[in-house]
């Protein structure tokens, strides 16, 4: 579904990914972890084609697509999800107005057909019960006065309507307590199936107790510099990174 | 134009004024500082004075109540009132350590002026400045002033003085200027004119307080010029404590180089008509600006503030917060603009202007205005007129306070949020009590 | 793409629809102004002596003043002699039944989405009345039959005038006096048609009573004329939608409108102005210099101002209210677009003279493109008026670095006991607002669409649902906000 080959992306003058390597298939589920400034961020933003971001060289494949041929929208149209870390708020659109808009978009380019008014609330209702969303969330503006907890259970709630085929979550559990946790992880398991695939960008192994991730890869410097099993997320969490630093650091050597 | 047929007179009086003023000058005339007077006159003979329909005064009739002042005009040789010896400490707060500086009807008395020598602040008379190229190059652009009242004060400059913060240097003590207007023997129209340069990294506070005494009509027409270099650091208080006979059109002219900090604190509390241009260009990047201003009104004053924020380079920001309390029969104006240029972008501006009226005879004409040529700023003005809030007065009452007591302690309040911006300890209690003073007589 | 999503766009980036324009013969003056012209309007129009004096009167005041320069607005001086003041599409006199209209008329009308006919048969429903006013003349009215059941009189001025002339002497002039401003006495010399409607005593006007003002002759000046009489007690809505082929020269509107809003009575008045901006690069376009102002006369009434401004090159319109009836209300709701090369200097002005009176405004500029937006308003609080309210809030969006947002808001208060507040804000739609709206699969085009659309909710929100035909397409944007 996903191959990253060799990608190197850098803000301003300074190189942040280093040569990534990834491959993501459908039905499974990969977490991201590394330690703060490690370029996890980055690469969720590389993905989801933020302009600030510059690829030097390497290369994307989207479901036999080239991804830097997309604009941020098309990815979107094509099934690429981006939970954001920090939810942008707009102020004056209601999120109803912006789901629907949203919704019927990437619909529109899918080749199913628009929804009307009647047949989205339904479904918006379906998808609210689901990630526990009050009706006067979608009634006031898109995440402006949100909460930190609104924000991240509004963007899987997202998820949920755009249904899509790659989903990268950015941080989504960071600033949840373990009540939102086990809401957004319990929206996030219900989504999945054999049909797409999850990417978890995370520096806790906390969310992957309750989202159990296929393969675990560590990025450390702008390069991933150990996969594994979930097994390796436990380890990371009890033995810190500075282990890991000491691996690759002896390596370089 | 119908400016200059309306302020025909005025005009008229200060033509007649100028020649006696030329002829005063003897060999003088043909210097090139006479040159730039005579440039600024001609400016003023143009422009006209300013009438009602001037969008800049149109809510203050200053033209008009000159004329009706000046009904019969004094006396070129006004000047020499100034020759009595005032006693200064009178107008000195108490215990205050300051650089003070001494002008009697618009002109520097040097020997009643005195600066602590561990400060080593340069002041110079214009007189002694002029051949400076910086002092003439900045004397040649106050000849392109919009305002006529500006323009006449440069016309009419002779005895100001040149006050120069070098580069680093950071003055101790605050510089106190004492404006005495003494109209015990004459009228007449006075025009001090102070230019001040800060030099890259210096770091100064500067404050000029007005006085008056003898009930003959004194206008004072000031020019004051302010030049705030690269990454310096100027605090500006400006307080007028005339009697109500005071009739004061001030131009406050301020240039911002790159990374400096201005700060100016505008108190206004007596005289019977004032009028304060505050006009600040921010000349480079990163520029910071507050603007704070109180005008307490009793009686049948009519005080007004006209401020500018020119924002034009990237990455500056403007704060404003101007308040006011209007009285019996008084007249308040604020007008603030805010400019922000195509260039400016990432400019942050606030402006907010507060009043409370205490009698239906009050008024007040409020004009915030942006002006806004970016697209990546933020900038927000309010602004609102009422009365004190009876939800807290009732609360003081149900605790025992009068009613009195409740309103006096609201309005106070209200005036120690621009006082307290005031780093002059001796200075800000002074007006303090001014303001507890007054309150207790409204 | 959604229905609001295409308005705003079109909002924003749209070509001038209604640029077309119809070869309708003409009866026109000829060109120029003088007191011939006055003379010939009214002979016209076949007015009596005292409206003929009325306008000499007028237009020997307007030779002393002087065209107004405060403005916030820069154009190149008129040419008042360069205009055609009359000019009335040649057809028999008033046409009894919509079969004796100029079929080239009626083509008009469909195109800018008015149809006539189709209005006849919709008689019944709750609908909207309509009086078409092309160029300078009304052409056809509708509905009159059902509303003069009801007491209410709706027709063109200049029908008025004849009809019920007790009604225009004793309002015309009443609110916007002859010699207002410069433009109001222009128009009082040389005003050619326009609407007139009294609602009677408690009645409320069952529906929304509607004007489409059409500039179609080249060369020629719009004068037109409103005056809305609301009686004690009655409602009604009024709206007025504009527009003018596309051509190089610019063309001067300088309309008055006048309302009259007596005891527990109250008038909503919206207005989508969509006169032509002139091209990309700041060709041509309307002149759009317009008086209009409003009395709540008597106590407990209330006058709501609602325009869409999205047209005109240059747009100098302070729609206002006297608010001198205790507890009378006056609203001002609006949304300027510029765009490329256009100005707009507008705003309202409250002038609070009763107890109790209340106002609002709610000014949301948009500036994209070369373009100057700019509110100017004034909220003056007179010395008698206990109690006054008003409320201003003045928000810019800002859309490229080329375009500047300006607000004057004038506050003037005499009497202690006003509250008065005013806001405003400046801001521009934001890169990380417009990926966000990208990574949910919003296009930019559309998100821009979307955030203008929520940014200027408050005031659309204020339009009549019944607003029919060119503004249907707004429907949707009223709509928003109702769903969910």
């Amino acid at each position: 579904m996903l191959k990253v080959k060799n990608l190197r992306a850098s803000v301003g003058d300074k190189e942040i990914l280093r040569g990534i390597n990834l491959e993501v298939n459908a039905g499974e589920v990969h977490a991201i972890m590394g330690p703060n400034g490690s370029g996890k961020s980055t690469l969720a933003s590389v993905l989801a084609g933020r302009e600030e971001y510059k690829v030097t060289s390497g290369s994307i494949t989207f479901l036999g697509d080239n991804l830097f041929d997309l604009s941020p929208e098309e990815r979107a149209w094509k099934g690429l999800f981006l939970a954001f870390q920090y939810p942008v708020e707009i102020p004056g659109v209601s999120t109803t107005n912006f789901l629907k808009t949203a919704v019927n978009n990437v619909r529109e380019h899918r080749g199913l057909k628009k929804l009307d008014a009647v047949s989205f609330l339904k479904l918006m209702r379906e998808q609210m019960k689901l990630m526990d969303i009050d009706q006067s969330l979608v009634n006031r503006s898109l995440n402006e006065g949100f909460s930190g907890g609104e924000k991240k259970r509004n963007e899987i709630f997202q998820m949920a309507l755009l249904d899509p085929k790659l989903a990268i979550l950015d941080e989504t559990d960071s600033g949840l307590d373990i009540d939102a946790l086990k809401i957004v992880a319990n929206g996030v398991n219900h989504l999945k199936s054999s049909n797409n695939a999850i990417i978890i960008v995370t520096h806790y192994q906390r969310l992957l107790e309750y989202i159990v991730p296929d393969f675990v890869h560590v990025l450390f410097n702008g390069q991933i510099v150990k996969s594994g099993t979930k097994e390796l997320a436990i380890e990371l969490e009890e033995k810190g990174y500075d282990w890991i630093r000491e691996e690759v650091e002896g390596i370089s050597i | 134009m119908t400016t200059i047929r309306k302020t025909n007179s005025l005009l008229h009086s200060f033509e007649v004024y100028f020649s006696q003023f030329e002829r005063s000058l003897n060999g003088e005339s043909q210097t090139g500082w006479h040159k730039l007077r005579k440039k600024a006159f001609q400016r003023l003979v143009e422009n006209g004075f300013p009438d009602r329909k001037h969008e800049e005064y149109r809510y203050t009739p200053i033209t008009q109540r000159i004329e009706k002042a000046l009904q019969v005009f004094p006396e070129f040789d006004l000047q020499k009132s100034g020759d009595k010896q005032p006693d200064i400490s009178a107008y000195l707060p108490q215990g205050m350590k300051a650089n003070v500086l001494v002008f009697v009807n618009g002109i520097y008395h040097a020997h009643l002026s005195k600066c602590i020598p561990d400060d080593k602040l340069h002041v110079e008379e214009l007189t002694d400045a002029i051949g400076d190229p910086e002092v003439e190059k900045y004397l040649e652009e106050s000849v392109s002033h919009t305002d006529s009242f500006a323009l006449l004060n440069t016309a009419f400059s002779t005895n100001g003085i040149v006050l120069k913060v070098s580069r680093n240097q950071i003055i101790q003590n605050p510089i106190y200027i004492i404006h005495i207007t003494d109209g015990s023997s004459n009228n007449g129209v006075i025009q001090p004119r102070i230019l001040t340069l800060f030099d890259k990294n210096s770091q100064a506070t500067v404050a000029e307080v007005f006085f008056s005494e003898g009930d003959k009509t004194i206008i004072t027409n000031a020019f004051t010029e302010i030049r705030v270099g690269e990454n310096a650091t100027v605090r500006y208080i400006r307080a007028g404590l005339e009697n109500n006979q005071a009739l004061r059109v001030s131009n406050i002219s301020v240039y911002q180089e790159e990374s400096s900090t201005f700060t100016s604190i505008n108190v206004d509390m007596d005289g019977k008509l004032i009028r304060n241009n505050l006009n600040i260009i921010q000349n480079g990047r990163g520029c910071e600006t507050h603007m704070y201003g109180f005008y307490l009104l009793t009686d049948n004053m009519h005080i007004d503030n006209h401020t500018v924020v020119d924002h034009k380079y990237p990455d500056s920001q403007s704060n404003e917060l101007y308040k006011g309390i209007m009285a019996n029969k008084s007249t308040g104006v604020f007008n603030g603009k805010i400019y922000v240029r195509q260039d400016a972008q990432r400019t942050n501006a606030f402006q907010q202007n507060s009043n409370i009226l205490l009698s239906n005879d009050a008024t007040i004409n409020t004009k915030p205005q942006l002006e806004i040529w970016a697209d990546d700023v933020k900038c927000s003005h309010g602004c609102t007129t009422g009365q004190i809030d009876q939800e807290q007065i009732f609360y003081m009452r149900s605790r025992g306070l009068d009613e009195v007591q409740a309103k006096t302690i609201l309005l106070h309040a209200f005036a120690l949020d621009i006082l307290n911006h005031i780093n002059i300890e001796e200075l800000r209690s002074m007006l303090d009590l001014k303001v507890i003073e007054k309150l207790n007589n409204i | 793409m959604s229905k609001e999503e295409q308005l705003l766009k079109e909002f924003t980036s749209m070509e001038y629809e209604h640029g077309w324009s119809v070869d309708i013969e003409a009866d026109s003056a000829p060109m120029g102004l003088n007191e011939d012209i006055v003379r010939f309007i009214s002979a016209k129009k076949n007015e009596p002596d005292w409206l003929l004096e009325w306008r000499l009167k007028a237009y020997r005041h307007w030779l002393t003043i002087e065209e107004p320069k405060w403005p916030n607005v820069t154009y190149p001086k008129i040419n008042y002699q360069d205009i055609i003041y009359y000019s009335a599409p040649k057809q028999k006199v008033k046409p009894e039944n919509l079969d004796e209209i100029d079929p080239e008329l009626i083509e008009t009308f469909n195109k800018l989405g008015i149809n006539i006919e189709e209005q006849k048969r919709l008689t019944g429903v709750t609908s909207v009345a309509v009086d078409a006013v092309i160029d300078s003349v009304s052409v056809a009215t509708t509905f009159k039959d059902t509303l003069a059941e009801l007491g209410i009189i709706f027709c063109s001025f200049s029908e008025a005038v004849h009809e019920h002339p007790e009604l225009v002497k004793k309002y015309l002039g009443s609110v916007v006096p002859m010699t207002d401003n410069y433009f109001a006495t222009l128009n009082s010399a040389v005003f050619s048609d326009g609407s007139f409607a009294y609602i009677p005593k408690g009645v409320h006007c069952p529906m929304e009573l509607s004007t489409y003002f059409r500039i179609n002759a080249a060369n020629t000046g719009q004068f037109e004329r409103t005056l809305l009489v609301v009686d004690e007690g009655a409602y009604v809505s009024y709206l007025e939608g504009c527009t003018a082929p596309a051509r190089d020269e610019n063309q001067l509107h300088a309309a008055v409108v006048e309302i009259y809003v007596a005891k527990n009575a109250e008038c909503k008045y919206s207005t989508v102005q969509n006169w032509y901006p002139g091209n990309k690069d700041g060709i041509g376009g309307v002149y759009n210099f317009v008086t209009k102002r409003g009395i709540c006369a008597g106590d407990n009434s209330k006058i709501s101002w609602t325009q869409v401004e999205t047209g005109s090159a240059i747009t100098w319109k302070y729609p206002s209210c006297i608010l001198k009836g205790d507890n009378s209300i006056g609203e001002f709701y609006s949304v300027a677009v510029t765009n490329n090369y256009q100005q707009a200097d507008t705003g309202t002005k409250m002038i609070h003279i009763g107890k109790n009176t209340k106002s609002r405004i709610v000014s949301k500029g948009v500036s994209a493109g070369k373009s100057q937006n700019s509110y100017r308003g004034l909220v003056r609080i007179n010395k008698r008026a206990e109690n006054a309210r008003n409320f201003s809030q003045c928000d810019s969006l800002l859309m490229g670095d080329q375009c500047g947002a300006h607000t004057f808001p004038y506050i003037e208060v005499h009497n202690k006991s006003a509250q008065v507040e005013h806001e405003a804000t400046t801001s521009k739609i934001g890169e990380d607002q417009l990926f966000y709206c990208n990574q949910r699969g919003i296009s930019t085009e559309d998100a821009v669409a979307l955030i203008v659309n929520g940014y200027a909710k408050e005031v659309l929100k204020q339009l009549p649902m019944e607003f029919a035909v060119e503004a249907q397409k707004l429907l949707a944007l009223t709509l928003e906000g109702s769903i969910g």
